[in-house]
């Protein structure tokens, strides 16, 4: 494990948090920060990550997420999610996911509904049909021609995503990794619980 | 604060366009199908751009000049989808989305960090208008946003349920339509969503209404109560000259669709993996908010090294086919360009906005616009703007007046 200094501007802040490192859209880094026995701030091991399928933070539907920190959404954002959930049933979005705050970007523009999750089922599980692009798995599309097998599922529409083994390839779990290190690295044992100051995005 | 000197007043461009100005049916330049070109960019355009602007606190226009607005402008629910401002379809008035902070602005923190609780209220939407020809800027309607304004007059925007916009409450409201200006508005949605209005195709109004995850579902609403979800999780590049046309991009489907806005019958399509740029890397996703003008359309698309490309497509009777490609290169513009707008005649120029590096006001980016003369492929670019945001006015409702009075 890394020891290291939270960011600057937020170091006095409570060192329980995902960072987001922004890449590109489909190979970022997010990492989760956490207070060891000693009292200091560590991070944990990282996960390759994407967000969006434009560098334009403003772009709804599109751009990657704008930089800042952000809050788990409270529940007030009905129909469902609230913090974070194992077994989320959303339109389009399943499973393990962490609810964002709705988030500004710098020229105001709001962007809404965010989440990290990944591509699978509500119980957890690969839906993969011959479908290029399942909602419920984590498809080996790669994101272009000449991409690597497995790369395309990591844009989106603005969410920050992470991988995790399916049908159609047996990748490293990041989901279940980026999961038992939350529960475990002090994110709480608990679900559905809204939660400050929980990401930090930034370039 | 007026970031733009006043000095643009005393310039006006007799040769500008507008999205107003097009001749509709005009013959297109001779494209070369397939023709692939990175942008040669050339500093130095005029600080008025040749087509109208709005910053966060003033109309820029190539014929009016400078005009500070009473009220800030912010699209914060409509932004890039849909037009921050709407000129009139007899261009007198130009309506523009407008917001109320109730809550410092500043997009590093969280909202605790700002000591706001879920669900209270951070800001308001409202749509004002200015009177080009008296300067009056007056509110159109408060906790409401998104403009659609049609060539004989009717005026469409969301009405929120409520006024303000409250912390991770999902901003639910209806689309509503005044017969005109002075016209109280009528509900012509039944269930309250997220919408955001695009424009008028024909009778039929064309909106988004916005998802978990940020997903676009295109609804066509064709008068009170008669909604219809024209294309699920799709994006519109533009509406056709007639009106009876739409060309989206199904994100989903990676499909390039051309459809009949009636009957919501698909007239052709494209494969997004069937666009193969002869020269740079492959073309990943495709952008809302293009322009189309004869038979050429315009807009804008990513690639998996942040660059963008300027796209146009042909569009004969039902068939359609890329025709140009036009590269822009990461290393000036690392978030892409954004709205392009097609000027007279059809296809030979566009004006587009460009983020640029650096900080502007209150940490947001800085912009500038790009006049790009096509046949060379060559794009001027504009001083840089410093203000908050920066966005093109224009009407994508079709048919224009011109259209509708010519028959």
């Amino acid at each position: 494990m890394l020891v290291a200094p939270a960011p600057a501007a937020q170091a006095q802040r409570s060192c329980h948090y995902f960072e987001f490192v922004k890449g590109t859209n489909i190979n970022s880094t997010l990492r989760w920060w956490y207070t060891d026995q000693y009292g200091r701030c560590n991070r944990s091991v990282e996960w390759r990550a994407g967000s969006g399928t434009s560098t334009n933070a403003c772009l709804r539907n599109a751009g990657w997420l704008p930089n800042g920190w952000y809050d788990l959404a409270d529940g007030s954002n009905a129909p469902q999610p609230i913090g974070h959930v194992n077994q989320y049933t959303g339109s389009s979005i399943f499973g393990r996911v962490w609810h964002l705050q709705d988030k500004r970007c710098s020229d105001g523009t709001l962007r809404t509904e965010l989440f990290i999750h990944t591509e699978e089922k509500p119980n957890n599980g690969q839906y993969c049909t011959s479908d290029p692009d399942d909602l419920q798995c984590w498809d080996s599309t790669p994101a272009y021609s000449g991409a690597s097998s497995g790369t395309n599922d990591y844009y989106s529409q603005g969410c920050i995503k992470v991988r995790r083994p399916s049908d159609e390839g047996n990748w490293p779990d990041a989901m279940s990794d980026v999961h038992s290190t939350w529960h475990n690295l002090g994110g709480g044992a608990g679900h559905g619980e809204a939660r400050p100051d929980s990401l930090y995005v930034h370039s | 604060m007026v970031r733009l000197a006043a000095a643009l007043l005393a310039v006006a461009l007799a040769a500008c366009g507008r999205t107003g100005d097009r001749a509709v049916g005009e013959p297109t330049r001779n494209l070369q199908p397939g023709a692939d070109a990175e942008v040669t960019v050339l500093q130095g355009g005029s600080p008025t751009p040749p087509f109208p602007f709005v910053t966060d606190d003033a109309v820029v226009h190539p014929r009016d000049g400078t005009i500070a607005l009473d009220h800030e402008v912010g699209p914060a629910f409509s932004s890039y989808l849909a037009p921050a401002a709407v000129p009139s379809p007899d261009e007198r008035f130009i309506a523009y989305n407008a917001w109320t902070d109730l809550i410092p602005f500043d997009p590093q923190k969280s909202w605790s960090q700002l000591g706001v609780e879920p669900g209270e209220p951070v800001g308001t939407p409202s749509i004002r208008l200015i009177d080009l020809e008296t300067g009056d800027d007056t509110t159109l309607a408060d906790g409401a946003y998104s403009v659609a304004w049609r060539a004989d007059g009717p005026i469409a925007y969301v009405e929120g349920s409520e006024r303000d916009y409250r912390a991770n409450v999902v901003y639910r409201g209806h689309v509503v339509v005044r017969p005109s200006l002075g016209s109280p508005a009528e509900a012509w949605t039944t269930e309250a969503a997220h919408y955001i209005v695009y424009g008028w195709a024909g009778g039929s109004l064309l909106v988004y209404r916005v998802g978990e995850g940020e997903e676009l579902d295109v609804v066509a609403v064709d008068g009170p109560g008669h909604a219809r979800v024209l294309a699920p999780h799709a994006r519109i590049i533009a509406i056709s000259p007639d009106g009876t046309r739409a060309l989206l991009f199904a994100y989903d489907r990676r499909s390039i669709e051309l459809l009949d806005v009636a009957t919501g019958g698909e007239l052709a399509h494209l494969e997004l993996a069937q666009i193969r740029p002869a020269q740079g890397p492959p073309i990943v996703d495709l952008m809302y908010a293009g322009s189309w003008s004869g038979d050429l359309v315009a807009a804008v698309a990513s690639r998996p090294d942040a660059s963008t490309a300027l796209t146009l497509f042909r569009v004969t009777g039902a068939g359609l086919e890329l025709s140009e490609v036009l590269s822009f290169p990461v290393q000036i513009f690392p978030m892409g360009i954004a709205e392009p707008q097609l000027l007279d005649p059809p296809g030979s120029r566009v004006i587009a906005l460009a983020p640029l590096r650096g900080k502007g006001e209150a940490g947001a980016t800085v912009y500038a616009y790009l006049d790009c003369d096509l046949a060379t492929a060559r794009c001027t670019q504009g001083p840089p703007v410093t203000d908050r945001l920066f966005h093109p006015i224009y009407n994508p409702s079709r048919p224009t007046p011109e259209v509708v009075s010519g028959g």
